[in-house]
């Protein structure tokens, strides 16, 4: 037993070549993707949304664009409400997928990974970073409490 | 009555079922279809030669590429991913990344109504044009702008209102019609019965339906483009648009501007449709190249259209040194229709234009409502009704809703609304999902790796960089906002580093090397690069 992520990852290789194995046809998500999202469209997105103030400032004095303009603000109180008071939204969730973000809990394990990783041989280190992804298991029956409950 | 319902049957499928009995497009096709009938719209017919001709000229492609590439794509491939990938419309996708973002799930379904609700009254006018169209002459030949603002909008003038010369109000803009316009009421009835008829049974029709809604404007295309093309002088129109090449106009922030706007509008990501739509995929889809098909075919079939435009354009001798700008309605209601009624055979050709523009608004249409139903029938309570109940009593609502663009100061009042979800909702909520996805995701284990104090540190000067960046840039110039914002990133950036605590969990690779560089990946990437790992995983894997 040395360092988590050297089970982890090693089950998560195991899972991995069972499952991607059966079709390599599929494209993975590159690397570049998610830091791209993050640092570059993100900045882009708050620049032309920045726009909107000064623009409303020359017709502020229409009232169908006061109207228009106050109503779009709803979806800020949309997700600041959801954001304080997140159960005022739960009504939209089925009750039995409410709180699956809960069980994310682990550092660098992937969700839903099956751990019986504790027994397995310690193996090559790769992490859940390496060029394999692992296999989601038992997706929807809610086993992505296994992860939280077993450490 | 049993013929009656098995001939339902055969023309209204029940959808297949997955494996958790959610609903499950026919075959990858309908997918990619609904998804493309959704992003292919009145924007790629209309809006994106109106863009291209502010801002004419080959160098248009480098910011528009651009965006695509670094805006367009990322983005549809988020929203596609997570709805295929948590099985659920927008409020579960979002719940599923945190307990907290819900309200941002919720906040794009109310984007992509409030934009249906104004988006088929548009259609409606569509209509009133299509009727026409039937006529000989065709009535609006020579009195184009009569025709449009008199005949189908029927709006009474405002009265302006103005300003004091401090900057107070000094009155405010009135608008003396308050009464209904008929036939605009008449056609809205219609367009929504279409709309529900095509999307009421749930994806085993809609996943029909989209061969015809979808399929048929392609065809149309081609049949356009080469009318355009040929048309006498069609070639000084595509000189405009292919043949010219001002590097000068790169320098302006208009043309890039004007090209994030395009992309993001076209394909249509921020309304909630690819998450919903994408819920009822095979779980393990191609969901990468589903969304780059989705995404190329979008912008191919707007930049081959716009062909047909131009040549119309060159053809009435419209050049942008002496017009000005086109906007959206101008060349769907004005610049095309006049170029149809000169035309040999004019009225063949108005039917075929319209229906096309009627077809690409109605598949785009019913996606966009799709999100809010999908919202209703993902819910506990909403899956106790069937279906095409749930989706009677939205349409019947939307339709009462949309009533109000059907006034004589409706064409405003829709002016304004498509002005602010587009120029402020839609960004916000978009910008607010990518944040979700790349920084509330799973926080809590970058926090127990770096210790809170960092974490809150790093993101101050994210977020910070953010918003005084921009504060600074409007207030004192672009060039200093972005030296702030950058400042304030890097500063948070470093403080943050030295601060954390040293991560106990390797990071992966050369990360793990030294404690800095650790301390560096667990901030900065640590969520944004789970997440390719987690539901993606489930895309990748099959």
């Amino acid at each position: 037993m040395t360092n988590p992520v050297d089970q982890q990852g090693n089950q998560l290789r195991r899972d991995l070549n069972a499952t991607v194995a059966e079709n390599p046809k599929n494209w993975r998500i590159p690397v570049f993707w998610a830091p791209i999202l993050k640092y570059i469209s993100a900045p882009i997105l708050a620049i032309i949304f920045s726009f909107a103030y000064p623009s409303f400032h020359a017709l502020r004095n229409d009232p169908l664009h006061i109207f228009a303009f106050s109503t779009m603000h709803l979806v800020m109180l949309a997700i600041a409400v959801g954001f304080i008071f997140p159960r005022w939204f739960d009504v939209f969730i089925p009750v039995e997928r409410r709180g699956e973000a809960d069980g994310l809990t682990v550092p660098g394990v992937t969700v839903g990974e099956e751990l019986t990783a504790q027994s397995s041989a310690v193996d090559t280190g790769r992490g859940i970073f390496s060029k394999e992804m692992p296999h989601v298991t038992n997706y929807e029956n809610g086993d992505d409490y296994a992860v939280k409950t077993a450490y | 009555m049993n013929q009656l319902k098995r001939i339902g049957n055969i023309l209204a499928p029940e959808a297949k079922k997955g494996d958790d009995g959610r609903d499950q497009w026919g075959s990858r096709a309908s997918f990619v279809l609904a998804a493309m009938g959704g992003a292919v719209g009145l924007g790629n017919l209309l809006r994106f030669p109106g863009q291209v001709f502010a801002n004419n000229g080959l160098q248009w492609f480098i910011p528009y590429l651009i965006a695509l590439i670094f805006l367009g794509i990322p983005v549809l491939l988020l929203e596609i991913a997570i709805g295929q990938a948590y099985r659920g419309g927008c409020a579960i996708a979002y719940d599923h990344i945190s307990k907290r973002t819900k309200g941002v799930g919720i906040s794009v379904v109310f984007n992509g109504y409030a934009v249906v609700v104004y988006y088929v009254p548009i259609l409606a006018w569509i209509m009133h044009y299509f009727r026409c169209s039937f006529s000989s002459p065709l009535p609006w030949d020579g009195r184009g702008e009569d025709f449009y603002y008199g005949d189908v909008i029927g709006n009474v003038d405002p009265i302006p209102g103005s300003f004091t010369g401090t900057g107070g109000v000094a009155s405010y803009a009135s608008y003396p019609g308050t009464g209904m316009v008929g036939e605009t009421v008449g056609w809205l009835a219609f367009v929504w019965f279409v709309v529900w008829l095509c999307m009421f049974k749930g994806m085993g029709l809609t996943g029909r339906v989209v061969y015809f809604t979808m399929g048929l404007p392609f065809v149309m295309a081609i049949i356009l483009i080469g009318r355009g093309t040929s048309l006498e002088n069609a070639g000084a129109g595509i000189k405009l648009y292919f043949g010219e090449w001002h590097s000068s106009k790169l320098g302006s922030g208009q043309i890039w501007q004007a090209a994030c706007g395009q992309i993001f509008f076209s394909i249509g990501v921020g309304f909630g449709y690819f998450t919903s739509y994408a819920s009822y995929n095979n779980k393990y889809a191609n969901a990468v190249q589903d969304a780059l098909i989705i995404a190329c075919s979008n912008c191919l079939y707007e930049v081959l259209v716009a062909f047909s435009v131009f040549g119309v354009i060159g053809h009435l001798r419209l050049f942008p040194d002496e017009v000005g700008s086109l906007g959206t309605f101008t060349i769907g209601f004005l610049t095309y229709p006049q170029a149809l009624a000169q035309m040999p055979g004019a009225q063949v050709w108005a039917v075929l234009f319209f229906f096309t523009v009627m077809l690409l608004g109605i598949s785009s249409s019913f996606a966009l409502l799709e999100a809010i139903t999908t919202l209703v029938t993902d819910s506990t309570w909403g899956r106790k009704l069937p279906r095409s109940i749930v989706a009677t009593i939205i349409v019947v609502i939307s339709f009462l809703l949309s009533l109000m663009y059907a006034t004589e100061f409706g064409f405003y009042l829709l002016d304004a609304v498509d002005t602010w979800v587009n120029g402020l909702a839609l960004f916000f909520v978009v910008w607010f999902e990518i944040v979700c996805c790349t920084t509330v995701y799973r926080y809590k284990d970058v926090i127990s790796e770096v210790g809170m104090p960092a974490f809150v540190i790093y993101h101050v000067g994210y977020f910070g960089g953010h918003v005084s960046g921009l504060a600074v840039a409007h207030t004192v110039s672009a060039g200093a906002g972005g030296g702030v914002g950058l400042g304030l990133f890097f500063v948070g950036l470093i403080i943050s580093l030295f601060i954390a605590k040293t991560p106990g969990t390797l990071a992966p690779r050369f990360w793990s090397k030294n404690t800095l560089v650790s301390r560096l990946w667990w901030l900065s990437f640590y969520s944004v690069s789970l997440i390719p790992s987690h539901p993606l995983s489930v895309l990748a894997c099959k």
